[in-house]
């Protein structure tokens, strides 16, 4: 799997924008948003509040790339700041008492709660399952899938190691399959009709 | 091993993350065992459905357009493309020139006039037909310069109108 920016590109880009160039911030968070929206999602597990958090974290690194040095990759520095700024999101969610079993009530339905029950979107269902995953297995997961990282590029991204990276998905895929096999819906509910 | 061990180990086999052994061993299992089977259809299963998580992801012309309300880019952009338009340019044009047209009708009728005349004094053709020129301008009053003035600015008016019409659709 490629790199998200080829390192000199990546440079070059954080230069330009250090100096105002609005295209280079731009090619920087395009590049990095998937990376992005997947570690908001996967702290909030709630597409709202992600899509909210992401414009939260655009801000941060708009502030923030001037002081950025250099010292860890441009992909960990960001990281670090939506995984921050996700957990921000999510204390405010717990202040105003909103369980994570409601949130994943309200997205499944939008809202609705007849709509909660009849729908039959698969991965919504099994967005609801991984709602309930710890926060390591839950980033790793969307990172992975949703990110489309490889497995090296998330151990260097979480700055964890890549065994690491794979106990996490490798664990959270099979509690996955648990919970979607006693939700009645093994296999059938999750990728065929 | 038992199912629960296969079980485990069965996520790693699908990635082609287990030692040439373990493979042999889940191998050796699956082919004995229908419920691990099962399981194994399950994973494989669960992973397209992991992979469709992609598509989740909201796109980046939504996010970006966010930002630039937030940053005000959106703002500037708007502006930039309203008034930096080309019909909002010849609009712009129309007007500078009506107003020059307008406001100095007399001075460039005589001009004409004089100009005519200094041709006339070189050339018989040179001068009927700048004559008629000049002719035709003396007979150009306000009323007939604002009328033309008018016109211009109204074709350049519904230009705008319809470029504003289709910029705000986008």
């Amino acid at each position: 799997m490629e790199e998200c920016l080829p390192l000199y590109r990546e440079r070059s880009l954080i230069e330009m924008a250090k100096r105002g160039n609005d295209r280079a911030f731009r090619s920087i968070l395009e590049e990095h948003y998937p990376l992005i929206y997947s570690v908001v999602h996967g702290v909030l597990q709630n597409r709202t509040e992600a899509e909210d958090a992401v414009q939260e974290v655009f801000i941060r690194i708009y502030r923030g790339l001037p002081e950025f040095r250099g010292a860890s990759k441009l992909s960990t520095w960001i990281y670090r700041i939506a995984r921050n700024e996700a957990l921000n999101a999510l204390g405010k969610r717990r202040r105003s008492h909103i369980s994570l079993d409601e949130c994943a009530e309200l997205r499944s339905g939008d809202g609705n709660p007849e709509a909660a029950v009849s729908r039959t979107d698969e991965s919504r269902l099994l967005e609801r399952h991984m709602a309930r995953l710890d926060e390591p297995q839950r980033i790793a997961l969307d990172l992975r899938y949703r990110g489309d990282k490889s497995y090296e590029e998330i151990a260097e991204i979480m700055e964890i190691p890549v065994g690491t990276v794979k106990t996490h998905i490798h664990r959270g895929k099979a509690e996955l399959r648990r919970m979607m096999a006693r939700s009645g819906a093994p296999g059938k509910g999750i990728g065929e009709s | 091993m038992s199912c629960t061990r296969i079980d485990e180990l069965l996520p790693p086999y699908l990635d082609g993350d287990l030692s040439a052994a373990d493979r042999a061993e889940v191998d050796r299992h699956l082919a004995a065992c229908e419920k691990c089977r099962r399981s194994l259809a399950e994973y494989e299963r669960l992973e397209r459905s992991l992979f469709a998580l992609r598509r989740t992801v909201p796109s980046w012309k939504t996010a970006e357009t966010r930002l630039d309300e937030r940053l005000g880019f959106g703002r500037r952009k708007a502006f930039t493309r309203i008034f930096l338009s080309a019909p909002a340019v010849a609009g712009l044009a129309t007007a500078a020139l009506g107003f020059v047209l307008i406001s100095r009708a007399e001075r460039l009728a005589a001009a004409f006039e004089r100009f005519g005349s200094l041709l006339a004094g070189r050339s018989q053709i040179i001068a009927s037909a700048s004559g008629g020129i000049v002719e035709s301008l003396s007979r150009l009053d306000i009323l007939v310069l604002s009328s033309i003035y008018a016109l211009l600015t109204f074709a350049i008016l519904l230009a705008n109108a319809r470029f504003v019409l289709r910029w705000g659709r986008r």
